[in-house]
């Protein structure tokens, strides 16, 4: 027989083990809850910064823009300008045989400050603004067709709706940075862009049929990661897909939603 | 104490251990688990329900005074306490091989395994050599069965610290399986060490109350972590094992 005392032990060892396996499944767990919470913290700094990077690096590269588009728009285009003056009084004091050279020197010139106006609407985000995306658009897709590098069509469904100002901008540079790759690499001939109204989100569709690439391969090109982390800056859906010999599209969506809050905040 | 005693002390077991089954065998089947080592241990807890069922002839004949199952009064048969020494050992065997599972270090496998094989061989040693298979609960096998049961959680709780699936501990069903059956094997070691006074003959009705009430609380608190383990994990959009 047992005694109370004996069994009184036995309750109070099956007690302490069972708080004691009870407390540590407890600490393990607070454990891991504490790691989680500070590799969370240390991961969400590290994106908040790269964010801040990315839109530091996109307004130091604006501003570059901008002054390029001035230089040349004031500077370059005001000496070709000059030029274009001297041709003229050349043209009045030069025998005749000369006229027609002269009368197309002056074509190239008056086409070349065509070209670098309307380069310069389209690097000056100021002028994009004012323009909005689709115009902007359009005049960057007509200066590569009348180059003859591409024959680029725009489709636009859906009713406008204005987007705000530093998202336009990435857009359009996240399109701008597609065609200039299209221009380089793919040997396309033809470009299709597509922008698409949707209720809740913008979507964007280019494609081109050139010679494609494979999307597995990491390039040394930052071209692609540009466009993917500023995508991410305003939180939009990217995605370029791509086969050798099958062309390249790119699909951007953009969601209104988030633009809304991004402004409340 | 009598046979409605029992029953509530029983009814409740079997059917949280049938519940856990069941929810273990949804869980699969909804996750289309593909793992080896989760199937076996819903295998296993069908082979509990089936053990507890048949078990329980024991206390049904000593209740009904032999009225049922007379075959086995005044036999070797008439304690259940040979069956349950072969569970146990299949239980504990079946226990450390599902948590060794978890390990990658192939040694500690190894050495697990071997231990397993140890302790199988010297089980059945133990029962042809010593009369405790028909008598009571050998406790070098207890002690040696919940040690090694021990070892090998503590082995893999090291191994899931080294591991990322840390970070999803809440969706990993291992993590709850090892927390029921560490407290359920820890908890009953001391009390199965007794068994020899569990009987109501000789004064002992305060053990028999608290073996009663121990495994009872125990078994209920291991099956009720099994059931929210496979709800908690098939719940999730994606789980671990």
């Amino acid at each position: 027989m047992l005694k109370k005392e004996e069994i009184l032990l036995l309750v109070y060892f099956i007690a302490i083990i069972f708080f004691l396996v009870v407390f540590v499944v407890i600490f393990f767990i607070a454990f891991q809850h504490r790691k989680n919470k500070f590799l969370q913290e240390r991961y969400e700094a590290e994106q908040r910064y790269q964010r801040e990077l990315a839109a530091s690096q996109i307004e130091i590269q604006e501003q570059t823009l901008k002054n390029i588009a001035w230089e040349l728009h004031d500077n370059v285009g005001q000496l070709l300008s000059v030029a274009n003056i001297q041709l003229n009084v050349l043209m009045n004091n030069a025998p005749e045989s000369f006229h027609s050279q002269i009368a197309e020197t002056k074509g190239v010139i008056q086409e070349t400050v065509q070209e670098i106006r309307s380069l310069s609407k389209v690097l000056n985000n100021d002028v994009v603004l004012k323009n909005g995306l689709l115009t902007s658009l359009q005049v960057e897709l007509d200066r590569f067709k009348r180059l003859g590098y591409l024959d680029a069509s725009l489709k636009m469904s859906g009713d406008i709706v204005p987007l705000n100002s530093a998202s336009e901008i990435i857009v359009f540079r996240i399109l701008q940075e597609f065609i200039s790759n299209v221009m380089k690499h793919a040997k396309a001939e033809k470009l299709f862009v597509h922008l698409d109204y949707k209720e809740k989100a913008l979507e964007i569709l280019a494609m081109d049929d050139g010679v494609g690439f494979n999307t597995s391969i990491k390039t040394d090109s930052s071209g692609m990661e540009t466009m993917g982390s500023r995508a991410a800056l305003i939180n939009a859906d990217f995605s370029i897909v791509s086969k050798i010999g099958e062309g390249t599209q790119l699909f951007l969506s953009y969601p209104y939603k988030m633009q809304n809050e991004q402004r409340r905040s | 104490m009598d046979l409605s005693d029992f029953l509530v002390h029983v009814f409740p077991i079997i059917s949280l251990e049938i519940l856990a089954a069941a929810i273990g065998t949804y869980y699969l089947k909804k996750n289309s688990v593909k793992l080896k080592s989760t199937k076996h241990l819903v295998f296993f807890l069908w082979l509990t329900v089936f053990v507890e069922v048949v078990g329980s002839y024991a206390p049904i004949a000593y209740f009904s005074d032999y009225e049922l199952f007379s075959i086995v009064k005044d036999t070797e048969f008439a304690n259940n306490y040979w069956w349950y020494n072969v569970y146990t050992v299949v239980s504990y065997s079946f226990y450390v091989l599902y948590f060794t599972s978890f390990l990658k270090n192939r040694y500690a496998k190894l050495s697990f395994h071997i231990c397993v094989m140890t302790f199988l061989l010297s089980s059945i040693l133990v029962f042809i050599f010593s009369d405790t298979f028909f008598n009571g609960y050998s406790p070098y096998l207890i002690i040696a069965g919940t040690f090694l049961l021990f070892l090998s959680v503590v082995f893999f709780y090291f191994e899931l610290l080294r591991s990322d699936m840390l970070l999803h501990l809440k969706r990993f069903l291992p993590f709850y399986i090892s927390v029921g059956v560490l407290v359920f094997n820890l908890c009953v070691t001391p009390i199965e060490l007794f068994v020899q006074y569990f009987n109501l003959e000789g004064g002992n009705e305060l053990f028999v109350k608290l073996r009663s009430n121990v495994l009872f609380y125990a078994n209920i608190f291991m099956y009720s972590t099994f059931i929210i383990g496979f709800l908690v994990c098939s719940k999730k959009k994606k789980s671990f094992y």
